[in-house]
């Protein structure tokens, strides 16, 4: 039984860690775009597509913020990897508040009129 | 997919299956015991096999390029570039996937799921699908307006 459970990891840590190593190496070597990352569509009439783009400080915040929560939540299961970690509320708020600034960001520059009218 | 393709799958797919059954039948003649763990044994043995093929096949077809991901983060906006909602759905799934299997193999159970890792993963997935959304919507929108000034550049049409 003992070596069925190190067989299950095994073929588990390759499987897993073969998915993330081929992901990393394409994203590393250009085979899975990161081009545009940091920039967002806004609404332009000029544009013959009706969108134009520039570099939106929401995108850049929400990538600052889910950096540093994936890096503590990853510290914290390296430290202790025999069970999940404690998440402090505040730091799940701080995602969360940073997303929802990025999507109201989104939505205002994308969506037509005030957005503030879309939800009366 | 053509008929070359679909052979070498079918071809593929029972080498496989035809792996998984020898392996069973090999557990089941040379391990001695009680016949129930035997039975066990074998079909557990014979379904990680398989499992593990599987895996490797669409692992090998991820990395050869026949399973195209070049445009896993790539959404439809009009830069026709990356995504930042796609990217941190990506990382929180990579993330928290790892911590999983490092947990199980720590502890050599399945973990219970505290509720604060469960919202760390709601709060990621929701805010790509609100992020379709809004590119849903304003995609709508500029096809609604640009109809519109057609409509209205053309005199001929409606009448």
């Amino acid at each position: 039984m003992h070596f069925l459970m190190t067989l299950a990891y095994w073929e588990g840590a390759i499987l897993f860690g073969g998915l993330f190593c081929v992901v990393l190496w394409k994203l590393m070597t250009g085979g899975i775009s990161l081009n545009y990352l940091l920039d967002g569509d806004v609404r332009d009439s000029g544009s013959p597509t009706g969108f134009s783009t520039n570099v939106s400080p929401g995108r850049i915040q929400a990538l600052i913020v889910t950096l540093l929560v994936a890096g503590y939540y990853l510290l914290q299961v390296i430290h202790n990897p025999k069970e999940f970690p404690k998440m402090p509320n505040a730091l799940l708020g701080a995602l969360a508040g940073s997303h929802v600034l990025y999507l109201v960001g989104k939505a205002q520059a994308m969506l037509p009129g005030r957005t503030p009218d879309r939800f009366k | 997919m053509d008929k070359e393709d679909r052979k070498i799958f079918l071809g593929m797919f029972l080498g496989m299956v035809g792996i998984t059954i020898v392996s069973a039948f090999l557990i089941a003649v040379f391990i001695s015991g009680d016949p129930m763990l035997k039975l066990k044994l074998a079909v557990t043995y014979a379904l990680l096999v398989l499992v593990f093929l599987f895996g490797f096949v669409v692992l090998a077809a991820i990395a050869s390029g026949v399973i195209d991901i070049s445009k896993l983060l790539e959404d439809d906006s009009a830069a026709g570039g990356a995504s930042t909602s796609r990217f941190q759905l990506l990382i929180f799934t990579f993330v928290i996937g790892m911590s999983f299997a490092l947990i199980v193999a720590s502890s050599t159970k399945l973990p219970d799921v505290p509720t604060n890792i469960l919202a760390l993963l709601g709060i990621s997935a929701s805010t790509y699908g609100v992020s379709k959304g809004i590119q849903a919507g304003s995609k709508d929108s500029a096809n609604g307006s640009s109809t519109a000034q057609n409509d209205a550049a053309d005199p001929n049409k409606g009448h």
